[in-house]
């Protein structure tokens, strides 16, 4: 290997845990804030003087996190499986055809990056009730794909680009057709960047509020940061009873974005040693 | 590969959760179904009431809930699109973006007018109720505001809730000296600051003059001409005695309220609604109460704002307008009213023989039957902007960056944008 | 629409001049790709109608009120040309709004990009405790900002835990009114930001990281480089996609920041953190000026369409160089 871990490695490793500590001092807040009852005199950084499980029961009960989880994931899934392949599919002439239209397409999907959101809002929103789709999931999933298809395409472009071209040459003359050179040989080399793009788009989909919020209304059916700010506001004391279910709604995210690095990494030097 | 077994199995995942997703989705059905919308601190009021409806009616309800701004921009997008719910929250009078006024010169709400309760709206809320002399929306609640002490922490203390304005001043002062602070300001929260000015004003500018909003709306006074001069100079007389806490501008709503119910803070300016929320920070048996803030010292003039509170209105393009009329009668009527009023600890709009009144709104209760209360202002006020302005001006009075004559013109300038 | 200039970071990449033949690359021009790349246009079809359906053509649709006078749910609406522009140009709230998005745009960019490479260097290398500081760091950016925003206003509190932290440390001296002070809320909310998109831009470079191959990085040791220079003329020209992707990123969502300005200070105190996306915002949902708010909307996509498109150039040019 080319690194060995030598006694700097060592101070790098005690600078970064300390990095690390300091970043993660506001979350600690809320883990620790999650745990105790909402009249608990101790300040946010002390330990709490009552502990309870009592808060994620209730967020559990309450915002019928159970039924907003199964839709903030059938939402997610769907959308970012949809979203990895269109995008990377497109990426690929993006990236590799030099041609005028090329890159007006491109240009023309980097817009898609600038608008504020509040232009689409009511127009989009006419359109979805018109299409009969409000109150399903399924405007929601329609809605992030076409949302972060600027985004994902943005991300693979920029990196197929950096990728050697050999082997799709080589793919080439072996008679692969396009779409066999982009599934055996391109679309595995984008691994790293795919493990990104899934993570990055989970995390829009998943805490967007507004939209499930709008889109859902009235149907019975909600997303898990809907339910979960169902109950900010109502009284001041609940936010124990938000930060209870905010940390059951991240960690499916922490734990998927844990388990996609690790593939990742591991996966790409043998990706490219084939 | 492993990869391809990562992507097979997403996708796996992907058919299995839509599968399911399909079922849910048509979830919901069976009989006949209202959608109702509020705001989140009428979220349990309005579960409760709808519980109670559909056990009377068989009518199930499908009420959602949400924070004031989210509420103002789903709903009035759903307006636009004709997709609102049945039922929807609808402020009193003018001034804020989902205001009776703005809703029924649009035509989006039905007119009730041929409804039971018309004829039992108290006077006072048919201005802000009633639109070209046709009533827009039902009123179910009276809001007011006054300053919820913690009685508990002033007897321990040893000292009493003043009823003069030198009094209030004198009282600061020695809440200061032992360390305590007399009154909690959530300067942080826009809409909190206004509540000192909504506290003052009815006795210095309303009371004396009860054609104020009429002189105004007439071009006839404007606020920087007017007694709200000295309303925003006592706003300011009241940090330069040390009413506040030290960094008045920092606080939110949430850490104010938790003063007040810890014992650190006496009082704190709030409507009525808030004194629900504060006693869940506090400890089991501490006492609190809504007491009016003092602006003259003479005690016999002082008043109270009091207003319509929470209101509805039935979507013009409703799905389901008969089940919605049934929905306003049952909240209009003598059980409904209570059965609505009482979660949140408000005062219903239209009298209820059934309402248990909560004992720390007595001062308030008595204010609305003796008449001293006025109306909070921005319900009188033509644009939402005015409101907006004033949240902007009291942060900049309390920094210090405008006096009360500049603020108040900035205000001036509002309202004549119409 | 603003044309940005078409070199690829690739192209730049290319460049590096130590880098032991990384493999040939192209954007495509001088490549022999396929027989039939004309045809590979193909496959923009699907993500492009998505897009059009859902982005572009309601974008134009909605774009369209900004000429009109609609209050946002009146059935009525009246063209009114270019009146709301007018009005812009003419309110100083507008023109404050401006300067302070840009101020913010700018920190936040600088800054964030700035952490989130230190960060990725140092849990990219051969460090234990990598992968849990993968995970630790890039939490935040996990978090919806609307909840990050609540924390941090909790956390920022003249009584809150971060005042606490300093008195505890003894710098007492530093304790501020955070989010009271006008002046320094706004760099309270850049410094919010800032935490929870550091480990974003990470995750961004480190994947870029993860595709240089380890030949390059063998060969500089073989070379005996030092770690400064390793680093600048090795693995920063490697860089270029991640580092045009994260400046992209960060300025756009620098200057179309709204969740934690409207959380933590609702453009308070005073007006004092007043952007583009919260004034917008106002009059387009709560003051009933929705065309305004549209009007409002759209300088601000022009303001990202040529601040992103100015970075892309002047970075493409300098790595040229």
């Amino acid at each position: 290997m080319y690194q060995r871990y030598t006694w700097k490695t060592g101070i790098l490793e005690v600078v970064m845990i300390a990095v690390a500590v300091v970043f993660f001092v506001p979350a600690y807040v809320l883990i620790n804030l999650s745990f105790r009852e909402s009249n608990d005199p101790a300040g946010p950084l002390e330990l709490p003087s009552s502990f309870t499980l009592q808060n994620y029961a209730d967020a559990w009960v309450q915002g019928n996190l159970g039924n907003a989880l199964v839709n903030s994931t059938v939402v997610s899934v769907v959308s970012v499986v949809v979203l990895v392949l269109l995008s990377a599919l497109a990426a690929y002439p993006l990236a590799r055809v030099g041609r005028r239209w090329s890159k007006v397409a491109y240009f023309g999907f980097l817009i898609g990056l600038l608008l504020p959101f509040q232009l689409a809002l009511i127009p989009l929103y006419t359109t979805m009730r018109d299409l009969g789709l409000l109150g399903t999931v399924w405007s929601l999933v329609l809605f992030y794909i076409g949302l972060q298809m600027p985004f994902s395409i943005f991300l693979y472009t920029g990196f197929l680009r950096a990728l050697p071209i050999e082997y799709e040459e080589a793919a080439a003359i072996d008679g692969a057709g396009a779409l066999g050179t982009f599934w055996r040989v391109v679309f595995p080399l984008l691994r790293p960047i795919t493990g990104t793009v899934v993570i990055l788009n989970v995390i829009v989909v998943w805490n967007d509020f507004l939209t499930p919020l709008l889109y859902l209304s009235g149907s019975g059916q909600q997303t898990v940061p809907v339910t979960l700010y169902s109950f900010v506001g109502q009284y001041v004391s609940q936010w124990n009873l938000v930060f209870a279910g905010l940390v059951i709604s991240i960690a499916p995210i922490l734990i998927v974005y844990f388990v996609l690095q690790r593939t990742v990494i591991q996966g790409f030097a043998s990706g490219l040693k084939g | 590969m492993r990869y391809r077994a990562v992507v097979t199995l997403a996708i796996g995942a992907a058919v299995v959760a839509s599968i399911a997703g399909c079922s849910n989705d048509t979830g919901g059905g069976g009989g006949e179904t209202l959608t109702w919308a509020t705001v989140t601190s009428d979220k349990t009021a309005a579960k409760e009431a709808a519980a109670a409806f559909e056990a009377e009616t068989g009518i199930s309800v499908e009420v959602t809930a949400s924070g004031v701004d989210e509420y103002q921009t789903t709903t009035r997008t759903q307006l636009s699109s004709g997709t609102a719910p049945d039922v929807f929250f609808v402020w009193a009078g003018d001034g804020n973006p989902m205001a009776m006024q703005v809703v029924s010169d649009a035509g989006l709400v039905a007119d009730l007018s041929d409804m039971d309760f018309t004829s039992r709206i108290p006077e006072g809320f048919k201005s802000v109720s009633q639109n070209g002399g046709k009533t827009y929306t039902a009123p179910i609640s009276s809001a007011g505001i006054g300053s919820a002490f913690n009685l508990t922490a002033m007897e321990e203390n040893g000292w009493s809730i003043p009823t003069t304005w030198s009094d209030t001043l004198a009282f600061c002062g020695e809440a200061k000296a032992a360390g305590k602070t007399a009154f909690a300001l959530a300067g942080a929260t826009p809409w909190n600051t206004q509540l000192i000015s909504y506290a003052l004003a009815p006795t210095l500018v309303y009371g004396p003059d009860p054609d104020f909003a009429a002189q105004m709306s007439a071009g006839d006074v404007t606020f920087a001409d007017s007694a709200w001069v000295d309303v925003f100079d006592k706003y300011l007389a009241m940090q330069d005695a040390g009413c506040f806490q030290d960094d008045a501008l920092g606080t939110v709503y949430e850490d104010a309220l938790d003063m007040v119910a810890k014992g650190e803070a006496m009082a704190s300016v709030q409507v009525n609604a808030s004194l629900a929320a504060i006693r869940q920070g506090a400890a089991e048996d501490t006492e609190f109460t809504l007491a009016p803030l003092p602006a003259t010292d003479d005690e016999s003039q002082t008043r109270m704002a009091a207003a319509m509170g929470a209101a509805y209105g039935i979507n013009a393009k409703a799905k389901n307008p008969e089940g919605a009329k049934k929905l306003i009668e049952f909240l209009t009527s003598d059980e409904g009213q209570s059965v609505y009023n009482t979660p949140i600890a408000a005062i219903p709009a239209l009298g209820s023989s059934t309402f248990e009144p909560d004992p720390a709104l007595d001062s308030l209760l008595e204010y609305l039957e003796s008449g001293k209360t006025d109306p909070f202002m921005d319900q009188l006020w033509p644009n939402a902007k005015v409101q907006q302005v004033h949240f902007e001006v009291v942060q900049q009075l309390l920094a210090g960056d405008v006096d009360a004559k500049g603020a108040l013109s900035q205000m001036d300038a509002a309202y004549a944008e119409g | 629409m603003t044309t940005l200039p078409a070199a690829a970071p690739a192209e730049l990449a290319q460049r590096s001049p130590t880098a032991p033949e990384p493999g040939r690359r192209s954007t495509g021009r001088r490549s022999g790709l396929h027989r039939g790349t004309s045809k590979l246009w193909i496959f923009l079809i699907p993500a492009a109608a998505f897009y059009v359906f859902i982005v572009l053509w309601p974008s134009i649709q909605g774009a369209g009120l900004a000429f009109t006078d609609w209050d946002g749910i009146s059935p009525t609406r009246a063209f009114v040309g270019i009146d709301n522009f007018i009005q812009l140009a003419n309110d100083p709230k507008a023109a404050g709004a401006i300067g302070r998005t840009l101020v913010i745009a700018f920190t936040i960019t600088i800054v964030q990009n700035a952490v989130g490479l230190l960060l990725a260097l140092g849990v990219n290398s051969r460090i234990k405790s990598r992968n849990l500081l993968r995970v630790l760091l890039f939490a935040p950016a996990i978090i919806t900002p609307v909840a990050t925003a609540y924390l941090w206003q909790n956390l920022f509190s003249p009584n809150g835990a971060i005042n606490a932290l300093l008195e505890g440390v003894g710098l007492g001296a530093l304790t501020q009114n955070w989010l009271g002070d006008g002046e320094v809320a706004i760099w309270a909310i850049c410094l919010v930001v800032i935490w929870q998109f550091a480990g974003y831009s990470m995750v961004i470079f480190l994947a870029n990281m993860q595709g240089i191959s380890t030949e390059v990085i063998e060969a500089s040791y073989v070379d005996g480089a030092g770690p400064f220079r390793r680093f600048w003329s090795i693995i920063r020209p490697e860089l270029a996609p991640s580092i045009t992707i994260n400046l992209m990123l960060s300025i756009i969502g620098g200057l179309k920041l709204f969740d934690q300005v409207w959380v933590m200070t609702g453009g308070g105190p005073g007006g004092s953190t007043e952007t583009m996306s919260t004034l917008l915002y106002k009059n387009a949902f709560q003051f009933g000026d929705f065309s305004y708010g549209i009007a409002i909307a759209l300088v601000l996509t022009v303001l990202v369409a040529i601040l992103s498109s100015g970075q892309y150039f002047v970075l493409s040019r300098q790595n040229k160089d």
